[in-house]
């Protein structure tokens, strides 16, 4: 049997990769939005 | 194009994409297109009506059929479903799955009365997972899944 | 939406916790008797794509109930749920790739099981696509949860296509034709903790998502208070 790890390796870098920049992409984007709209509610 | 034509285009080409993918799934589900493959018994039934043509036909490689030519890919081996056995040739690399026991899908051009020279292989795993200090009790049991899934 | 902002840091630090032990145990799993170590790459793959359903369904769920009542957080939840099971969709099939090449001996066959999974990611994708490209709140709701229920067709061809018809792909291993699970001894614990995980993760995402979506929109309609208040 051939060894798998450089395999189980490339889905387990694409899942953490994923999820990973999702998670942090729309964390910043909420984070940004709730800047501006308390900046717009208390100028 | 103004930024509007742009979207409008978009649009469109979504609709048609998503479209096309969902009317084309649905047909071919109920055409039976998405029939991966032939069993042996209905290869056999059909012969004249297949001849010539590229087809995938499934099947585990019956134990102790499998012959390889040493020095070279080359190998030998029958399929079965269970009731009709079906030899085939076949010289490439295999999928590592590949052995004696397993259920296997050939791909070729359907030739009547001789052996089927299968351009390519691929392994199908049954839906058993087993660690491998407990395989022996096991395998009798797969065994028996993997002709299942065949049919 | 007050709630998911409450719920929204704990259920992240669960979710963590959770992936970290389910992750420990995957690799501490024994091998598989056929697969040996390439074993590990189903822990990934099947939980997402039990997410990539589940999500569907919460996309179908939410649209029935914005047409029906019209409800906006039913809309916002629709919004949340497309981009959160396209990347669920997109790790099934690309996970089940890396898989397929050494065991089946291929990355991809147009089989019925990945061809519908393959039309779940175009219809994560064209949903997403079709709120970008109206430009009326109200109209783009509308249309994308009128997509979404006609999409939903899919979801029973997926489910029951490696029943329905001969596919490459193995069929279920729970509540198959054996009845029990066909994933024995050690190799189970590891895939129970990881859907578990991804079941926390899917929740996380849709609640991450859903607050931007909301803050975005709550930003769009002050811009148009606005522009009124100018004119």
């Amino acid at each position: 049997m051939i060894d798998y790890t450089p395999f189980v390796v490339a889905v387990y870098g694409i899942t953490v990769v994923i999820y990973g920049l999702l998670t942090l992409k729309w964390q910043r984007s909420l984070k940004r939005a709730q800047q501006q709209l308390s900046e717009q509610e208390n100028p | 194009m103004n930024k509007k034509g742009q979207k409008r285009l978009f649009l469109i080409l979504t609709v048609l994409v998503v479209g096309g993918a969902l009317i084309s799934l649905v047909f071919s589900s109920f055409t039976g297109a998405l029939v991966y493959f032939y069993t042996p018994t209905e290869i056999l039934q059909q012969t004249d009506s297949l001849s010539g043509k590229k087809v995938r036909i499934g099947g585990m490689v019956q134990e102790g059929t499998l012959v390889k030519e040493s020095g070279t890919l080359k190998i030998r081996f029958m399929v079965t479903d269970g009731e009709k056995l079906f030899p085939v040739q076949y010289d490439g690399m295999l999928p590592d799955l590949f052995r004696e026991g397993q259920g296997v899908i050939v791909e070729g051009t359907w030739q009547p009365d001789q052996d089927f020279i299968a351009s390519s292989i691929l392994a199908k795993h049954s839906e058993d997972y087993m660690p491998v200090e407990m395989s022996e009790e096991g395998i009798a049991k797969a065994k028996k899944s993997i002709l299942k899934s065949m049919q | 939406m007050n709630f998911l902002a409450r719920i929204q840091r704990p259920l992240g630090i669960i979710t963590l916790l959770a992936l970290g032990a389910s992750t420990w145990m995957v690799f501490n799993a024994p091998l598989d008797f056929q697969q040996g170590n390439s074993v590990r790459i189903l822990y990934a793959h099947v939980p997402s794509a039990k997410m990539a359903l589940f999500c569907y369904i919460l996309l179908t769920l939410s649209s029935i109930v914005y047409l029906w009542k019209k409800n906006e957080t039913a809309d916002i939840l629709a919004e949340a749920a497309a981009p959160v099971g396209a990347a669920f969709t997109a790790v099934t099939l690309a996970s089940g790739a890396i898989w397929g090449k050494p065991m089946w001996g291929t990355w991809w066959a147009w089989d019925a099981r990945l061809t519908s999974m393959l039309v779940l990611l175009i219809l994560y994708m064209g949903i997403m696509a079709l709120r970008n490209a109206l430009d009326e709140p109200l109209k783009a709701a509308r249309a994308t949860a009128v997509l979404a229920i006609i999409g939903a067709v899919d979801l029973p061809i997926i489910h029951y296509s490696v029943v329905w018809w001969r596919t490459l792909h193995q069929p279920a291993s729970f509540g198959g034709s054996s009845g029990n699970p066909s994933i024995t001894g050690d190799l189970l614990p590891p895939l129970l903790a990881m859907a578990i995980s991804f079941i926390l993760l899917g929740g996380y995402l849709v609640v991450l998502k859903a607050r931007e979506v909301e803050a975005h929109r709550q930003l769009e309609q002050l811009d148009v208070e606005r522009m009124e208040e100018d004119d």
